[in-house]
């Protein structure tokens, strides 16, 4: 799985500035060597219980979502799904389909819609004995750059660097400042999803310009690892609200306690209660432009 | 007639003072300066008393030494003493006008006087000082050390209301203030980090440093332009009778610095430089990617001061520090401070007192690439103030002295500027903040003693700035700007002028008796400049942002009663204080704010208000073989954020605790010398966990668990308790040139004291878990050979 160290070159500028106060973090909170992290036994207070609608609709896929209800922090089993709720999905402010539960996936729901760009989406979501819906914000589908190749490399040890395969992505920026992208990346089919795979970055820094080793370094997006893996990258559009949500999202699972950490934030989506907005559900709900490619990995 | 007689009488009585009508005559005034016969330097709250016709008469000196007080013309007997020095007494002749130079020689067992207590008793119990704590660096140097490094802000974290939000936390919290709101200088120039490694030094070596004042409220009003707290930490000003060295080598660091004459008894000179070196050790772990690490801070401190005349002196300092952090080939991290003071003091005549003083003062952070990488990115940031200040104090009888003065601060803030492969650069910004203020202190009664003061501070936001515009309605986040306004050099952005710039300060004291007093006071503090930082301890790379077009300045407002008790005839002082602070407009963070390099930052704050109070118990014995002290606080900080909204509110505008909020802070400290060759020292801490949020729900994301924080700050860490021990044998040798070694341990039975409680997805199992950090986990053992020369 990806290491954020193992990339020295970042995307953006922004992602470099948050890597480096990853590193500060690490650095100063392990810099006198007898720091230490420990497991330790708690009991938090429960909390109110929430629905989670985790939802998205694609130039290339049909919307899909889940919904769970949210649970204590600690309890281990997985959240709850939810299988009898009923979803609509609107396509600039009507309604154009209604979303069917999965049997053989509980709490998996999916549409016929596939989204079309620059077409602009919400939900409404009504959760099992509610007559209440919950609405989420509505989402966009933005233009999106295409790959324009994917290849593996050799690279030898260095500073922070360990040796051996890197699979890295060309791709060039569309001019015109206010995008935001995202990055999954699937290692033999298998969808890299820890808190340290979000990737995300914007185009404050590098607005209009190439990865490709002339303007900027290509996009290293997994390694080192062996030959004959293969990897599957998704680059996404997203919008800023989204941006948001990932940025609070990574934040709040990558951090260590540090003194350099920020305070501890509430992460929420664009869920909210129709009747009442302050009321508001877990999960998040975006429209994305996507771009895919794969590769496997050669000697 | 006679009742324009009696009238006449009795104005002209009541308008003599007491020493007229003591019967012996006209009056005098004794002025003149207080310095350590050694070397010269000057002393800081020395106190001279005069004794004529069976009344005292008292004064301290100020912070170069000079003292002026008028007594009774004719025989009288003064005594100087001062903590650590053997008090000089002698008779005197007083004509109307005397000049005098005390050189007081240092007590090598420098505890074991009585008139130490008289000594403290002037200070404590008959001034209106409040809330204050004063501390050398000899006794910083006698507590247990961290890596072998005397740390003058460890130190002040040791007395009452003082904490900070955990071991290795960057900066300290004064009475439920943020650590940006406490003013430090060193020589008066304004310090915006004060720690290096991170926090786990201070800035101060405490070689270098002559002593430092810590004012916790009853505020004098030369300070201003912080809210909770001013630290004066002073240099040291060099031996002005011969050349002398002194330093140390550790394990970690080293120090070395060498002062003398560069006049003998009229100018000296005093350098003192100090540098880490872990890099250095980092190669012999056998990983070549520690051995690439750089991991250094240095300081260099100077001063030169000359007298000039019987009247003028002349004094020049400088500070420059640098931290490096970094990894060859991947990035490089600095930081650091530089200031340079420049002043001018003149005793204009016996009763008026001048000083000037200009300085600069410079902060900068550098992060980004190293230079030689093919690829460039470097990120800097900046603050820079310029300070003028004129300031008079003026001693026109034994019952009335006067301070005023008039100062202004220039200020460039330069938030963020990127080179190299992309050229971008966040606005710059300029202030200045001028400011004028009087304090009279009066004696009206024997027993009761006021000072009353008016500090009045303006601020004016300045252009060249392009500044974004927002829909009325005071939300500014990016969907409601509505567009731009480009200001000039020079141009006003906003100032802030008005009733809203009145600091008014009170401070009062009443002798209960010979050995008590009661306190009082009051302050008004405002403060216009902000360190954003949503971090539980401040970072280096957190910049200071000013008051403008949509970040209001901040004000508090104090008050406090102390009592104080000498003990024992002056062996020990007890002091008890309680008091609160309430304060406006404060700073605050919506969830998730992102502060790098942002531009707009106003649509990442919030504003929100707080309230502080607390109970403080200090009981000190400072002399004898055993001494030390037992400070307690017993404190509560809360923070209310309440905007219109839920994302602009925290809590949903509940009241919350703040993050370094510490209900029990206890502390111990003892010193024992046995004899002339050990010294032995220990610290015991206990503290209250500090304010934590705590998830009360678990989310989730694409198969990714999260926490839902939902009550900020609504957990507790558990508590911490420390235990320091130190000891410093001293080798043979003359005088003061005895090389020692001093060695102790940190954290002596390795508590791992919690400093934070995180939670997260265990990346092997991927199962949820809390866990817990500890800074210092273990017991770190220190050795310093320190010498002198």
């Amino acid at each position: 799985m990806s290491d954020p160290l193992a990339s020295p070159t970042p995307t953006s500028l922004r992602s470099f500035l948050r890597i480096s106060a990853w590193l500060l973090v690490v650095g100063g909170s392990s810099l006198v060597l007898p720091s230490c992290q420990d497991p330790i036994e708690l009991d938090l207070p429960d909390g109110t219980v929430r629905p989670i609608v985790n939802a998205r609709i694609t130039n290339e896929d049909s919307v899909s979502a889940e919904v769970f209800w949210s649970s204590t922090y600690l309890n281990q089993s997985p959240n709850t799904p939810v299988s009898d709720a009923v979803l609509v999905l609107y396509a600039n402010g009507q309604a154009v389909d209604t979303l069917d539960a999965l049997p053989t996936k509980p709490g998996s729901y999916r549409g016929k819609t596939v989204g079309q760009m620059g077409n602009s989406y919400s939900l409404r979501v009504w959760m099992p004995g509610d007559p209440k819906p919950w609405i989420t914000g509505t989402e966009t589908i933005r233009r999106c750059p295409s790959i324009d190749s994917i290849y593996s490399e050799n690279r030898p040890r260095a500073p922070f660097v360990r040796p051996g395969r890197y699979s890295l992505v060309h791709f060039t920026e569309p001019a015109g400042k206010g995008d935001q992208y995202r990055f999954r990346v699937w290692r033999n089919d298998t969808l890299e999803n820890l808190p340290f795979n979000i990737t995300f970055f914007d185009d404050q820094f590098n607005d209009g310009r190439s990865f490709n080793n002339v303007d900027f370094p290509a996009v290293e997006f997994a390694g080192p690892d062996s030959v004959g893996v293969r990897y599957q990258v998704e680059v996404s559009s997203i919008s800023p609200e989204f941006f948001q949500f990932l940025n609070l999202l990574r934040q709040t699972t990558l951090q260590v306690g540090s003194p350099f950490d920020p305070a501890p934030a509430l992460v929420v989506g664009n869920i909210w209660r129709e009747a009442d907005p302050r009321e508001y559900a877990l999960g998040y709900f975006y429209a994305s432009g996507v771009g895919r490619a794969s590769v496997v990995v050669a000697p | 007639m006679k009742y324009t007689i009696l009238t006449v009488l009795l104005f002209g009585f009541w308008s003599q003072s007491p020493a007229q009508t003591a019967g012996n005559g006209a009056l005098a005034t004794v002025s003149g300066t207080v310095k350590d016969a050694s070397n010269g330097e000057s002393l800081f709250n020395a106190a001279v008393v005069v004794e004529a016709g069976g009344k005292k008469y008292s004064v301290l000196t100020n912070t170069y030494g000079y003292f002026s007080l008028t007594a009774v013309q004719g025989p009288v007997a003064i005594t100087v003493t001062s903590l650590g020095y053997i008090q000089q007494s002698g008779k005197y002749t007083l004509a109307k006008s005397n000049s005098l130079v005390f050189k007081l020689k240092p007590s090598v067992v420098d505890l074991d006087e009585v008139t130490v207590g008289v000594e403290r008793g002037v200070n404590t119990l008959k001034t209106t000082e409040i809330s204050v704590a004063q501390i050398s660096a000899k006794e910083v140097k006698k507590l247990p050390q961290l890596l072998g490094e005397a740390d003058v802000i460890r130190a002040i974290r040791l007395l009452p209301g003082v904490s900070s939000v955990g071991e290795g936390a960057n900066g300290f919290n004064v009475r439920g203030g943020n650590s940006d709101q406490n003013l430090i200088l060193l020589d008066e120039a304004p310090v915006f980090n004060s720690s290096h490694l991170f926090g786990f030094f201070s800035i101060f070596n405490a070689d270098a440093v002559r002593d430092a004042k810590l004012y916790k409220g009853g505020m004098p009003s030369i300070y201003g332009g912080r809210l909770s707290s001013v630290l004066d930490v002073r240099q040291r000003e060099g031996n002005n009778q011969r050349w002398a060295s002194s330093g140390g080598v550790g394990l970690l660091s080293s120090r070395l610095l060498v002062e003398g004459p560069l006049v003998k008894d009229k100018a000296s000179v005093m350098l003192a430089g100090r540098r880490s070196y872990f890099d250095v050790f980092l190669p012999l772990f056998n990983n070549p990617e520690l051995a690439q690490t750089i991991l250094y801070f240095y300081d260099f401190n100077g001063k030169i001061n000359a007298q000039l005349s019987k009247k003028d002196r002349v004094y020049a300092s400088f500070y420059n520090g640098r931290d490096r952090f970094g990894a060859d080939d991947l990035f490089q991290f600095g930081w650091g401070n530089w200031t340079a003071t420049t002043r001018w003091n003149r005793a204009i005549n016996d009763k008026l007192f001048f000083n000037a003083t200009a300085l600069y003062s410079d902060y900068t952070y550098l992060l980004g690439t190293p230079n030689n990488a093919e690829r460039q990115f470097q990120l800097n940031a900046r603050i820079q103030n310029y300070v003028t200040t004129a300031a008079w104090s003026y001693f026109p009888s034994t019952k009335h002295s006067l301070d005023f003065g008039v100062q202004n601060t220039y200020y460039v803030f330069s938030p963020g500027k990127i080179t190299g492969a992309v050229n971008l650069s966040l606005n710059q910004e300029w202030a200045t903040e001028p400011s004028a203020y009087i304090s009279h202190t009066w004696k009206a009664t024997p027993l009761f003693s006021v000072t009353s003061g008016l500090r009045y501070s303006a601020f004016g936001n300045l252009g060249p700035r392009t500044l974004t515009l927002y829909k009325p309605g005071g939300i500014y986040e990016d969907s409601t700007a509505i567009g731009t306004r480009t200001y000039g050099k020079g141009e006003s952005i906003r100032w802030f002028t008005g009733l809203a710039g009145l600091e008014p300060r009170m401070s009062a004291n009443l002798e209960l008796s010979e050995n008590a007093s009661l306190k009082a006071s009051y302050n008004r503090n405002r403060q216009y400049i902000h360190l954003i930082s949503n971090n539980t301890s401040p970072t280096p790379v957190n910049v200071w942002r000013p008051a403008g077009a949509y970040i209001e300045p901040a004000t508090a407002q104090q008050v406090a009663l102390g009592f104080v008790q000498k003990l024992a005839r002056g062996a020990g002082m007890l002091t008890i204080e309680t008091y609160y602070k309430g304060l406006q407009n404060i700073v605050d963070y919506k969830d998730g704010a992102d502060l790098i390099f942002k531009d707009n930052i106003e649509t990442e704050l919030l504003r929100g208000k707080g309230r502080a109070y607390g109970l403080e118990f200090l009981l000190e014995k400072k002399t004898g073989k055993f001494n030390g002290w037992i400070s307690y606080t017993l404190s509560r900080t809360e923070l209310q954020v309440d905007g219109p909204t839920r994302g602009l509110s925290v809590n949903n505008g509940a009241w919350y605790l703040a993050n370094y909020n510490k209900l029990h802070d206890l502390n111990l400290v003892a010193n024992y010398a046995p004899n002339k060759q050990w010294d032995l020292s220990g610290t015991w801490s206990y503290q209250s966990g500090r304010p934590i949020t705590y998830p009360d729900s678990r989310g989730e994301f694409e198969g990714i668990p999260y926490p839902i924080f939902a009550n900020r700050n609504g957990g507790l860490t558990p508590a911490t308790h420390r235990l320091d021990l130190a000891a410093t044998f001293a080798f043979k040798g003359k005088g003061n040139r005895k090389p020692t070694l001093a060695f102790g341990v940190y954290n002596a039975y390795a508590r791992r004291n919690p400093y934070s409680v995180f939670f997260r997805q265990d990346f092997n199992t991927l199962q949820v878990q809390a866990y817990r950090l500890s800074v210092f986990g273990t017991a770190i053992p220190y050795v310093t050979y320190n010498f002198s020369f």
